[in-house]
């Protein structure tokens, strides 16, 4: 059963986000905001940044993904996602790191992008258009007048918007393993598409092409409480340090 | 600047629409001595032609305008300039029933700009041309960016209450008379009529990531550049920006004010080129 969308949701989590952050929002500057993603909001101070093959390995997969929801197939994993990862142009410094490796370190890539694409074609099946399937979707939150911004990219939303009924549906594919924080990852996403469309999601879900493991849940009003306490927490830790 | 903003409430596509369609006083044309002027303003600002061309659409205004703005690097298509593209043309192909889904029409957009790259009359790095030579994965990524531009804005309207609008018409470009390597171009997305006698009109323009202080500026030289192409007819009466990432939408009601305004920010977005024109010369 599909939940009935409270048209009065939204605003009362963005009114209780506002309250929350208000000390922290008063001492940072507009023209440069805390920006906040879902890793970075149920994480603790210190994230780790992921070093370059594994940075590649993840871009290249989520290239991969958006060819499977657009395309239906893949031909040669490695070539597929380089050659749509070389068309973008923010991400020449990455390709030219790809391009540096020298010839083990790139058959390996390779053999590990091809081996996420076995478990991304077991599990993503061919997508009917009419469900209004959409790739590298790019969510973002303002609070506080922008001083405070979340941002997020799922990799999959399918659904039109919301109106009467939760209607929207998000895909997080990760190339590591799923793990305690997953479902507080996914309720901040559903959290931004929340305060973005006035209307929560039906359904976030999580699939780790390291695993083939799958996290799914339904939005409620805990997984959106959950998440509004993660991003107020976020905040907090991160606001004077940023 | 008078702006207006959507109901909040649900549908946000029902809300949107009902400010896109609200009743306004019919606007005036644009002022010909504004047009006149600002012309001979930017001839005497213009950097020698040898230069090379100005397109200056909001974009290229703001960055112009910015303390560093950032070095200009020769065009080459990308996944993320060619949705645009395809993506209002398959909404078009959608509002008017030709194809039933976003994806669906996207693909059919891509053949058609393939099979017209096939006619020798399109020069070689049209869209068309860079579209049939695409990797299987670039076309992949170039039909997942077109699917979801066409999916926001398809989603962000009420389009059976848009009767005559158009969707994906070409970007109007006003070549500045004196100095016609300088140009100026409006990016919007769609046209509404609002009342055929009058002749009104309101404009929709897509962007993306969020709203920001300049956003307005935006709307505005979309006015503009409006008002510049077509004299003859009434400025638009509003420009309405959509941010479907951040799922805000804001209309600029546009006044006599609004094109001056612009106007003021082109003339000192030339001011800034020609210092860094000057300034690149002289290194």
């Amino acid at each position: 059963m599909r939940p009935r969308i409270d048209p009065l949701l939204a605003g009362g989590l963005r009114s209780w986000l506002e309250d929350d952050v208000a000390d922290v929002a008063l001492t940072l500057d507009p023209s440069a905001p805390l920006l906040l993603s879902p890793r970075t909001a149920t994480a603790g101070p210190l994230i780790t940044v992921p070093p370059l093959i594994a940075l590649a390995r993840s871009v290249l997969v989520s290239n991969l993904v958006a060819q499977r929801i657009s395309l239906g197939e893949v031909r040669h994993p490695m070539d597929d996602a380089l050659s749509a990862l070389e068309a973008d142009h923010f991400q020449r410094e990455l390709v030219d790191a790809i391009h540096s490796l020298d010839q083990s370190a790139f058959a390996q890539l390779s053999a590990e992008v091809a081996a996420h694409d076995t478990v991304l074609a077991r599990h993503l099946s061919r997508v009917p258009t009419s469900w209004l399937p959409r790739s590298n979707v790019r969510l973002t939150a303002a609070l506080a007048g922008s001083r405070i911004v979340v941002n997020a990219v799922a990799n999959v939303a399918l659904g039109a918007p919301s109106t009467d009924f939760a209607s929207v549906c998000f895909l997080d594919v990760t190339t590591s393993s799923l793990d305690d924080l997953t479902g507080r990852r996914l309720g901040v996403l559903a959290l931004i598409e929340t305060l973005r469309n006035g209307a929560l999601p039906l359904r976030v879900a999580s699939l780790s092409t390291a695993t083939g493991d799958v996290f799914i849940t339904d939005v409620t009003d805990e997984v959106l409480a959950t998440a509004v306490a993660d991003v107020v927490h976020a905040v907090h830790q991160r606001g004077g340090t940023t | 600047m008078k702006f207006a903003y959507p109901h909040p409430t649900l549908p946000r596509a029902t809300a949107v629409t009902d400010m896109l369609l609200a009743d306004a006083e019919t606007p005036e044309r644009i002022d010909p001595t504004l047009r006149r002027v600002l012309a001979a303003r930017i001839v005497a600002l213009a950097p020698h032609r040898h230069a090379g061309s100005i397109r200056l659409d909001s974009y290229a205004v703001l960055q112009a305008r910015r303390e560093s703005p950032e070095a200009a690097t020769p065009f080459s298509w990308s996944p993320r300039i060619a949705r645009r593209i395809l993506g209002v043309a398959a909404t078009q192909r959608v509002v008017a029933g030709i194809t039933s889904t976003p994806t669906a029409a996207v693909r059919a957009e891509i053949e058609s700009a393939i099979a017209r790259s096939a006619d020798s009359q399109i020069r070689p790095g049209s869209l068309g041309a860079w579209l049939s030579e695409a990797p299987f994965g670039v076309l992949g990524a170039v039909i997942g960016e077109a699917t979801t531009y066409a999916t926001e804005l398809l989603t962000a309207l009420e389009w059976e209450r848009l009767a005559g609008g158009s969707v994906g018409a070409a970007d109007p470009v006003w070549a500045v008379p004196g100095a016609p390597w300088v140009s100026l171009r409006g990016r919007r997305d769609v046209t509404v009529p609002l009342n055929d006698d009058a002749g009104t009109y309101a404009l929709v323009v897509v962007r993306s990531g969020r709203m920001t202080a300049s956003s307005h500026e935006d709307l505005a030289h979309v006015a503009l550049v409006e008002g510049l192409t077509h004299p003859d007819r009434p400025l638009p009466t509003r420009v309405v920006g959509l941010w479907p990432a951040s799922g805000k939408a804001v209309s600029l009601e546009v006044t006599k004010e609004t094109t001056q305004s612009a106007a003021r920010i082109v003339v000192s977005a030339m001011e800034h080129l020609r210092k860094n024109v000057g300034a690149r010369s002289a290194a």
